[in-house]
């Protein structure tokens, strides 16, 4: 079983590229945060919880449809792996 | 950041955590509006109090062993606006009457209560009763309840949607006095036994 998920694990990986992962960590914060403020906002006005609650959420989804999936712009600056190189060695 | 449950994790830990300090911003908003709209000092007006005192024998209503045990209900009048309770973090308020008295040696205030009410919605909380009767049978831990002053009060405990319960009390109290029930017993005799034996 554990072979599954191990499995399932590596092709659900979907990872970006570290420049982005900096900019993500920043951006997903900044949208929360201003998500909570407007919310609160919004939730004072209307005087209801429901209303402020339905407003974060919204903020958060739309937070986790930006850095949720591994977006072309996340995958420009891939790492370029040093390659094997043939070395002729001499066994004497 | 690196892949994709590292990013749902992360999200999810900062929308949790902004969420706690949103929770916050209602229990205190909500604490300003109960205290800016001097919810703390609403007013009652009890009158019109009338005790009944009934004998049970029943352990259903506090007898132990048989031995007999007042009951007292009462009927009363209530004036209150409890609207200001009410704002975005009410979910409802639970409004009771109590009665305080001392215990037989004068060194504690016990409270019961008489009678209570669930106000689910603001259009409901303007409390106008003539004549209401209360809710439950009230006995002390001692045989009797009479002789004693209670002293009857509205207490208000908000429910909220986020937060701790608020309690309070509205000012306003209204002091019974239950006659012993045997003085009573007497001048009823009497009167029958002055009627009985005057001359028609």
């Amino acid at each position: 079983m554990s072979d599954v998920f191990r499995e399932l694990n590596g092709k659900l990986l979907f990872p970006v590229d570290y420049p982005s992962q900096t900019l993500l960590a920043k951006r997903h914060k900044l949208l929360v945060v201003i998500g909570a403020l407007v919310s609160g906002v919004v939730g004072v006005a209307t005087q209801s919880i429901l209303q402020m609650g339905v407003c974060y959420l919204c903020f958060v989804f739309v937070a986790l449809l930006l850095v949720l999936p591994a977006w072309k712009s996340y995958r420009v600056h891939n790492l370029e792996w040093v390659q094997p190189q043939a070395v002729a060695v001499d066994l004497k | 950041m690196f892949s994709l449950s590292q990013r749902f994790q992360t999200v999810s830990n900062t929308a949790v955590t902004v969420g706690l300090f949103l929770a916050a911003f209602i229990i205190g908003t909500s604490w300003f509006q109960l205290v800016s709209n001097h919810a703390f000092d609403l007013s009652s007006s009890i009158s019109n109090v009338t005790p009944k005192i009934n004998v049970r024998t029943s352990r259903y209503y506090g007898s132990v062993n048989g031995k007999a045990k007042e009951n007292a209900k009462v009927s009363f009048d209530l004036e209150a606006d409890l609207t200001k309770l009410f704002n975005w973090n009410t979910k409802q308020v639970f409004t009771y009457l109590t009665a305080e008295y001392e215990n037989v040696k004068h060194t504690r205030q016990n409270e019961v209560t008489f009678w209570d009410k669930i106000i689910t919605s603001k259009d409901d909380a303007v409390l106008n009763l003539t004549d209401a009767q209360s809710k439950y049978h009230v006995w002390d831990v001692q045989e009797k309840l009479t002789g004693k002053d209670l002293k009857l009060k509205l207490h208000w405990n908000i429910q909220p949607w986020v937060g701790p319960l608020v309690y309070g009390e509205t000012d306003g109290t209204f002091t019974l006095s239950i006659p012993e029930r045997e003085k009573t017993e007497k001048k009823a005799k009497e009167s029958e036994s002055a009627e009985s034996s005057s001359p028609n």
